[in-house]
C-alpha cells in the first residue's frame, strides 16, 4: 500500500471517528433545540399553527369537528401522565377509547403510574418541552411547585373549561359542578386544572363491627368523640389507627379541616381563612391550631393510636383496621378501592369526622381534595392544548363519571350523578358512607390549595418540626406547646424574608 | 581511518535524517503509529467522553448550582454563599450528619470484620459445602436495596414480624414493638440490613486476595505453633490491609452517600431519627417542601469535602500497616 493510499485510510477512519463522536455528543445534547418534528411521541404535529387549524376548518365546513371546531385532518399524539392511585385506571382507559372513537385523528400516548410524580417531577426539571407531556397529573410532590409552575408559565390557564358545554349535555361544567367549583385550587386567582373526581378524608370503619359493639357511630360533639375512644380502648382495639411514617396521614383525619371547624365556631373564620391562604403569621400559635394539635395529645395520652405508629406504612395501617386490630382509620374514600383484595367479607364501610368542638350543631369540616386534575404544558403546540382541554372536558361525560365511582370508588363531580337515586347506587359503599354522613350532618369542604408560597427555607423548617413532631404528640409523649411555638418563630422569620 | 571515521558519521547522520523525515519513513511503520493512535482514542473517548459528560460536567454544574436560588422552575438567582451560610446554621444537617457519623463509624468495621472471618473460614478449612456456603453468602448482595429493605421491614414488623417472634421463643417477650418506629432503636435497626447485604460483596474479595496469599507463610507459622487467631491476626490481616483500606474507604463513602434502604425502612423517621444528609438533601430537592436545588447542591458540595476528609482519614489510620510477601 503506497503512502498516499495510507494516508487516504488514516484520513477516512479520523472522519469516520470524528463523525461517531459527533453523533454521540449531539444525541446528548439534544435538549431544548429539538423542534417539533423531533418529538417522539408528538411526531405528526406538522401543522401547528392555530390559524392554519382554524383556516383549514373554514376551507370545509367537513373539514371540522361540529362539537369544537377543531380540524378533523390534522392528526395529533397527546402525551398523558396518568397518575394510577387506588382508581385504578378503567375509568381514564374508556374516556381515552371513546374519546379516540369520536375523534379518530387524535391518540394518546399514556405512561401510567402510582408514582407518576417522580416522573413528572424529572421531565419538568429537565425543561425539555418536545419530551413532556401534553396533559399530566397535577399530583406532583412538592410544596411550592404548582405556583412556581404557574408563576413561570409553564402550565395552562384552565378558568374558560368551567364554561364550556359537556359533550353529553346543554349545560355547562360550572352548572354541572356539584359543588367542586369552589374547592378546586387556584394561583393567584387562575385555575390551571379542573377536577374530575373528589375525595374526601376522614375516619374509615366497619360499620359491622360498630353496630356489634354498640360503638356510637356519628359522634357530635368531642366529649363524645373522646368518649368513643375510651370505650374502643376498653374493648381492647387501637381506637385511631394512620401511618405514622408518613405521619402526615393523620391531617386526613386531624388536620386542616378541623381547624376551620374550629375557626367557625370561634367566629373567625374568615380570619384563619386569610392567614392560611396568604401565608400570615402567627400561624402555629392559633387557637385553631394550637386546640387541634392538643386535642391529638389529649386522645395520645389515652392511647388511642398504636405503638410503633411511626413504622406504619399506610398498608400496614389499613390491614390493621381490616384485621380487627384497630377500630378507625384516618384516610380517604379511595380505601374500599385501594384495600378491596384484602378487605374480609362482611366489613361494611362507614365514615366519620372528628368533632372538634362541643356543640353538636357546629359545622364540621372535611379535606375535599378535587382530584384528577391534569396539568396542560404550556409550551406545546396549540393545537395539543387545544385537544388537551377537550379531553378535559370529556372526562366529565356522564359515562366516565359512572365508571369513576363503580370501578374507581371516587366521588363524581357532576350534580346530575349526585342527584340521580339510582345512579349514587353506583357507587361503592366507602363513598356512599360519605354521603350518608353529609346527609346527616352540617358538614362542608376545605382544601389545602394556598394563592401563594413562601419559599424561605425557614417555612419548610416549620413545617418539617411540625410533622415530625407529630407521632410523638400522637402517642402522648410531647406537649406540642414548645414545637408550635418554635415552628411560629420560624414561619416568622421565613415571612420577614421574602418580604 | 579518518576516510572511514567520515563514512561512518555520514551513515550515522543519513539515518538521523531519515529518522526524523516523516515522509520516508516506510509505511507499514506509519500505518502502525496512526492505528495506535485511533486505537487509543476509540478506546478512551468513549469512556472519557462519557465520563465528561455524565460526571465531571454536572458535578461541575452543582458547584454552580450551590450559588443559587432555584426550584427548577423559576428564574435562579445568583445568591454567592448564602446557601453555604444557611446550611451551617441548619440544625437538621447536623442531625443528619451526627447519624451518617453513627452509621459511617459502625457499618465499616462491621462489614469488613465479618467479611474477613467468612472468607477466613471459607478459604482456610475445607467444609465439603464450601461451593454452597459462598452463594449463600454472597446472595444478599445479588438483591436490590429495596427488596433487602422490605424483607427487613417485615422482620421488624411489631405484629408479624420474625425478630420478636424468635425473642419470645427465648423467653424475651417484647409484645408488639416496633423497632423502626422508636427513635431508641430506628437507626440500631437500620445497622444489620445493611452489614447484611454488604457482606456478601466484600466477602468474595477478601476471599480471593486470601486465596493468593502464598500458604508457606500458613505452614511456617503452624510448625512454629501459631494459632487460628495469631494467623489471622499476624498474616492474614497485614498482607490483606491494602484491600481493607479501599474497602474501607468504600464502605465509608456509600454509608454517607447511600440512604435508599433508610428512605424505604423509615423514610428518615421517627421525627427524623433516622435521617442521613443523603436522604436530607435528595428531600430539599424531590421531596414534598419547597424544592431548592441551590441548597441542595450546596450539601452535596458540603457532602464532598466530608468524603475527601473521611477518605484522608482512613489513608492516614491504615498507613504503614501494609506488609509484603
Amino acid at each position: 500500500m503506497s503512502l498516499k493510499q495510507g494516508m487516504r485510510k488514516t484520513g477516512f477512519q479520523f472522519v469516520l471517528i470524528s463523525l461517531l463522536i459527533v453523533g454521540l455528543l449531539s444525541a446528548c445534547a439534544g435538549g431544548n433545540n429539538t423542534g417539533g418534528n423531533g418529538n417522539a411521541g408528538s411526531g405528526q404535529q406538522e401543522n401547528v399553527n392555530p390559524e392554519s387549524s382554524s383556516n383549514s376548518g373554514a376551507d370545509s365546513s367537513t373539514g371540522v369537528y361540529a362539537e369544537n371546531g377543531l380540524s378533523k385532518e390534522e392528526k395529533v399524539t397527546l402525551k398523558l401522565a396518568f397518575w394510577e392511585n387506588g382508581g385504578g385506571r378503567e375509568w381514564i382507559d374508556h374516556a381515552i377509547e371513546t374519546f379516540t372513537a369520536k375523534f379518530p385523528n387524535v391518540t394518546f400516548d399514556v405512561t401510567y403510574s402510582p408514582t407518576i410524580e417522580t416522573i413528572i417531577a424529572t421531565k419538568i426539571a429537565a425543561n425539555n418541552d418536545s419530551d413532556m407531556y401534553d396533559i399530566f397529573s397535577t399530583s406532583i410532590a412538592g410544596e411550592g411547585i404548582h405556583q412556581s409552575l404557574a408563576a413561570a408559565k409553564k402550565i395552562e390557564p384552565q378558568d374558560d373549561l368551567w364554561d364550556r358545554k359537556t359533550y353529553d349535555s346543554d349545560k355547562t361544567l360550572r352548572e354541572q359542578q356539584s359543588g367542586v367549583y369552589e374547592g378546586t385550587g387556584s394561583i393567584e386567582g387562575v385555575m390551571y386544572s379542573l377536577p374530575t373526581t373528589q375525595s374526601v378524608t376522614g375516619l374509615f370503619f366497619d360499620k359491622n363491627l360498630f353496630e356489634e359493639k354498640g360503638w356510637n357511630q356519628n359522634p357530635r360533639t368531642w366529649s363524645e368523640f373522646v368518649e368513643l375512644v375510651d370505650t374502643i380502648k376498653a374493648d381492647g382495639l387501637t381506637p385511631i389507627t394512620y401511618p405514622g411514617k408518613y405521619p402526615a396521614y393523620l391531617n386526613f383525619s386531624f388536620g386542616l379541616a378541623q381547624q376551620y371547624s374550629i375557626a367557625e365556631a370561634n367566629g373567625k373564620l374568615d380570619e384563619f381563612n386569610d392567614v392560611y391562604r396568604n401565608y400570615k403569621h402567627p400561624y402555629f400559635t392559633r387557637e385553631e391550631t394550637k386546640q387541634l394539635y392538643n386535642h391529638i395529645y389529649e386522645l395520645g395520652k389515652k392511647g388511642a393510636f398504636p405503638n410503633g405508629v411511626a413504622a406504619l406504612t399506610h398498608t400496614q395501617s389499613q390491614m390493621q383496621l381490616l384485621q380487627g386490630q384497630a377500630a378507625m382509620a384516618s384516610t380517604g374514600e379511595w380505601v374500599q378501592n385501594e384495600m378491596k383484595e384484602s378487605t374480609p367479607n362482611g366489613f361494611q364501610w362507614g365514615f366519620m369526622l372528628v368533632p372538634m368542638t362541643e356543640n353538636p350543631d357546629d359545622t364540621k369540616y372535611h379535606m375535599s381534595y378535587t382530584q384528577g386534575g391534569h396539568y396542560i404544558w404550556a409550551a406545546k403546540p396549540e393545537l395539543n392544548k387545544q385537544w388537551a382541554k377537550e379531553f378535559i372536558v370529556w372526562l366529565w361525560n356522564l359515562d366516565v363519571q359512572s365508571l369513576v365511582a363503580e370501578k374507581g370508588g371516587s366521588l363524581p363531580v357532576r350534580n346530575d350523578f349526585m342527584n340521580s337515586p339510582e345512579l349514587v347506587d353506583k357507587l361503592q359503599d366507602a363513598p356512599k358512607a360519605v354521603m350518608e354522613y353529609m346527609k346527616n350532618n352540617q358538614v362542608k369542604g376545605a382544601s389545602f390549595s394556598r394563592d401563594g408560597v413562601v419559599s424561605d427555607i425557614n417555612a419548610d423548617r416549620a413545617n418539617t418540626i411540625v410533622t415530625e413532631m407529630l407521632n410523638d404528640v400522637a402517642l402522648g409523649r410531647l406537649d406540642p406547646a414548645a414545637t408550635l411555638q418554635e415552628a411560629d418563630d420560624l414561619l416568622k422569620k421565613a415571612i420577614e424574608s421574602v418580604k | 581511518m579518518a576516510i572511514q571515521k567520515e563514512k561512518n558519521k555520514l551513515i550515522q547522520k543519513q539515518e538521523r535524517a531519515a529518522s526524523l523525515n516523516y515522509g520516508n519513513r516506510p509505511g507499514w511503520k506509519s500505518k502502525e503509529a496512526s492505528q495506535k493512535w485511533i486505537f487509543i482514542l476509540m478506546a478512551t473517548i468513549p469512556a472519557f467522553g462519557g465520563y465528561l459528560l455524565f460526571t465531571l460536567y454536572p458535578n461541575l454544574l452543582s458547584v454552580y448550582y450551590a450559588l443559587l436560588d432555584w426550584d427548577g422552575i423559576r428564574e435562579p438567582k445568583f445568591v454567592g454563599i448564602q446557601n453555604f451560610i444557611v446550611m451551617f446554621e441548619d440544625p437538621f444537617v447536623w442531625r443528619a450528619l451526627k447519624n451518617n457519623v453513627l452509621y459511617g463509624v459502625i457499618v465499616p468495621p462491621f462489614v469488613i470484620v465479618v467479611s474477613i472471618l467468612l472468607s477466613y473460614i471459607l478459604v482456610y478449612k475445607s467444609y465439603r459445602m464450601n461451593a454452597v456456603y459462598k452463594v449463600l453468602f454472597f446472595f444478599p448482595n445479588v438483591l436490590s436495596v429495596v427488596a433487602v429493605a422490605l424483607l427487613w421491614a417485615f422482620i421488624y414488623d411489631g405484629s408479624f414480624g420474625i425478630l420478636n417472634a424468635g425473642l419470645k421463643l427465648v423467653g424475651i417477650d417484647v409484645g408488639n414493638y416496633y423497632w423502626l418506629g422508636e427513635k431508641s432503636t430506628a437507626m440500631w435497626a437500620i445497622i444489620p440490613p445493611t452489614v447484611w447485604w454488604a457482606v456478601g460483596f466484600y466477602f468474595v474479595i477478601f476471599m480471593n486476595a486470601m486465596v493468593g496469599i502464598p500458604k508457606s507463610l500458613y505452614e511456617a507459622a503452624i510448625l512454629e505453633g501459631a494459632s487460628h487467631r495469631q494467623r489471622l491476626v499476624q498474616i492474614t490481616f497485614p498482607l490483606l490491609m491494602p484491600i481493607i483500606r479501599v474497602s474501607a474507604i468504600f464502605l465509608m463513602l456509600s454509608m454517607f452517600k447511600g440512604f435508599e434502604n433508610i428512605l424505604i425502612l423509615t423514610n428518615g423517621g421517627p421525627s427524623g431519627s433516622t435521617n442521613v444528609i443523603g436522604l436530607y438533601m435528595f428531600n430539599i430537592a424531590f421531596g414534598t417542601g419547597n424544592h431548592n436545588y441551590g441548597y441542595a447542591s450546596a450539601i452535596g458540595m458540603f457532602l464532598f469535602v466530608i468524603l475527601v476528609l473521611a477518605k484522608l482519614l482512613i489513608d492516614k489510620l491504615t498507613a504503614g500497616r501494609d506488609a509484603e510477601y
